[in-house]
């Protein structure tokens, strides 16, 4: 089990007011699945997808994340690294380093040596399509290319969790289409992945949707 | 890790070279202020030193006024007319037989008229023994040096130092012979010094005029003694040498109103003196370079609120709040080096065109160059700290949020 939670909630407080974001969410992802999440906005998604990411921390509730109990006593920001991988709707790329470099930043916080950070950035660009482009600035890449990058940059530290936030949501859909194929065949190697989307269709290719209202899963 | 830090550090420096080299022109200006003034100070004290030392390390200067009670020089007026020596000060150093002591100097002093025809100038003229010439190592060019019974007999001779000679004849082998007159009375020129870069505090000695002690007094009118000068038998006796005559002259004066200088106490006193003046000057400087650091804080402080972007997603890729903040303290430090070796770059300029160029000395040390550097480092670590601490705080959803 990659992904296990129990009476997952978030709670906020505006200007004194309650907003139950996520309200005792009980979900579980096995190794090697791959899930979308879905629902309206407000619905709760991106505050799941950021307890997910151990961006945040519940309120209420247990998150087990590769037998790791997630909670503040934890260092989150070496749990990100060594156990995450994001790709952004936006990409979220550094725009002053070349593709190389931004795939090498989770292994630079990983403590890898520089050899070794280079020889696998490269190994996962070359993986994605785009080998060719090792030295390109973000700005001089396409928007397919830039999120073939990033989906590199998930990879960097063999993560046992892939968060994709939108990953199609700023492409045209031949580049949305590449990208799920991208994403599907690393599927289809093993890796579990967690998509939060609101696109139907993107829905329907994944092994199973956990769909959310009012910050309550309901199937 | 260390070598990344930087490297990260100078890419994003260079990402905004303009912007970069603005802040920095703070710590630049700061760093070459307190530099070229510092060195400025270290090359006037070598250049005091090395005259005061070339005056040999085996004489005695007695100066009238206490130095430890504030009365070095006289003060002038009245009071300094009281202080200075009279014959009976040299009379009882020489009876005193001090067995250290190879011979006692004593020298007149003042502003004399000095005429030529229709030439008229106004100089330091020296009455003094002949034996001063030997006491300051003064060596003769053309013509001779009077001799001491020409001193003893008041003689209406002189030596002129070069400059001074230039100065009245155009050069100096056309001064022998000739007559000069100080203040009103006729002297004939019977010798020219050759040049030494010895000075007199603020006198050219090269312009000095001398006659013979005697001379001074009868046609001058001069009645008291400005300095007594004393050279040792050896330079080893120098402190036994100056607590016997400080015996001797304070029981024939009554009163401790001298002082008995010896090279070293006047390179001491130098030292003592440049030292303030370094420190006051380095602390002006420092002022410079505190509105630089706060300029680098006030930029640093700009960048990270742009980059709210970039540190959010560098947390979501793992970086932790220690990582942020040494990205960040490691951009503002190398920022403030680079400007400290600008600055420093600077100030060797200086240097360099002032000893190529000009009089003034100009002498960087390499403690200074330390001294910099290291002010500059900790100026970027100080200034730093506040902007690099809110960038490692920044909340890693809302960094990524933020557009």
């Amino acid at each position: 089990m990659v992904v296990k939670t129990s009476q997952l909630s978030k709670i906020y407080h505006l200007d004194g007011v309650e907003v139950r974001a996520l309200v005792e969410v009980n979900m579980e992802i096995k190794e090697g699945e791959f899930i979308a999440i879905m629902g309206p906005s407000g619905s709760g998604k991106s505050t799941l997808l950021n307890l997910l990411g151990c961006l945040d921390t519940a309120s209420i509730g247990e998150y087990w994340l590769d037998g790791v109990k997630v909670d503040k006593t934890i260092n989150l920001a070496n749990i990100r690294n060594q156990k995450i991988g994001f790709v952004f709707q936006s990409f979220n790329l550094l725009s002053r380093c070349d593709a190389l470099h931004n795939v090498e930043l989770p292994m630079m916080y990983a403590g890898v040596t520089s050899k070794n950070r280079q020889r696998k950035a490269t190994e996962l660009l070359e993986q994605v399509g785009i080998g060719n482009r090792l030295h390109h600035l973000p700005n001089q890449l396409s928007g397919g290319e830039k999120q073939r990058v990033a989906i590199a940059r998930a990879l960097a530290n063999d993560p046992p969790l892939i968060l994709a936030d939108e990953p199609t949501g700023n492409l045209d859909s031949i580049s949305g289409q590449n990208i799920m194929e991208i994403l599907q065949n690393l599927n289809n190697q093993g890796r579990t992945i967690a998509m939060v989307t609101h696109d139907p269709n993107l829905g329907e290719r994944a092994d199973r949707i956990i769909k959310l209202m009012d910050g309550r899963i309901v199937s | 890790m260390f070598k990344e830090i930087i490297v990260s550090a100078l890419s994003a420096l260079k990402a905004n070279k303009i912007r970069s080299l603005l802040t920095t022109l703070g710590i630049i200006i700061g760093v070459f202020a307190v530099i070229s003034l510092v060195s400025l100070v270290s090359g006037l004290k070598k250049d005091i030193k090395d005259q005061i030392l070339g005056l040999g390390g085996d004489v005695l200067t007695i100066s009238p006024g206490n130095i430890e009670e504030g009365g070095f020089g006289g003060g002038g007026g009245m009071g300094a007319m009281m202080k200075s020596f009279g014959m009976e000060d040299v009379r009882a150093i020489k009876e005193a037989k001090i067995p250290e002591v190879k011979e006692v100097n004593y020298q007149y002093e003042t502003y004399a008229r000095i005429e030529y025809g229709e030439k008229s100038y106004n100089t330091f003229t020296l009455g003094c023994e002949p034996a001063l010439f030997k006491i300051f190592d003064n060596k003769i060019l053309i013509g001779r040096l009077f001799d001491s019974k020409e001193d003893q007999s008041g003689g209406r001779v002189t030596v002129l130092g070069k400059g001074m000679a230039a100065k009245i004849f155009g050069s100096a082998d056309r001064a022998l012979d000739k007559e000069i007159k100080v203040e009103g009375k006729s002297f004939k020129i019977i010798g020219i010094l050759d040049e030494t870069d010895m000075n007199f505090g603020p006198v050219d000695v090269n312009d000095v005029v001398y006659i013979p002690a005697e001379s001074a007094k009868k046609y001058l009118e001069l009645s008291r003694i400005s300095e007594i000068h004393l050279k040792l038998i050896s330079d080893q006796d120098i402190l036994t040498a100056k607590r016997k005559v400080e015996k001797v002259l304070k029981e024939s004066r009554g009163m401790n109103d001298f002082t008995v200088l010896t090279p070293d106490s006047m390179t001491s006193l130098i030292d003592d003196i440049m030292g303030m003046l370094t420190t006051a000057l380095a602390g002006i400087s420092a002022i410079s370079l505190l509105v630089g650091g706060i300029g680098i804080m006030n930029i640093m402080l700009v960048s990270v609120t742009e980059r709210t972007k970039e540190i959010g997603i560098r947390k979501a890729l793992g970086a932790t709040d220690a990582n942020i903040l040494t990205q960040f303290l490691a951009e503002a430090v190398v920022l403030c080096i680079l400007g400290g070796f600008l600055g420093l770059g600077l100030s060797a300029l200086l240097s360099f065109i002032l000893n190529q160029f000009t009089e003034v000395p100009s002498h960087i040390e390499p403690a200074t160059i330390l001294l910099a550097i290291a002010f500059s480092a900790s100026v970027g670590l100080i200034f730093g700290t506040a902007p690099a601490l809110k960038a490692a705080k920044k909340d890693p959803i809302e960094a990524l949020r933020y557009e």
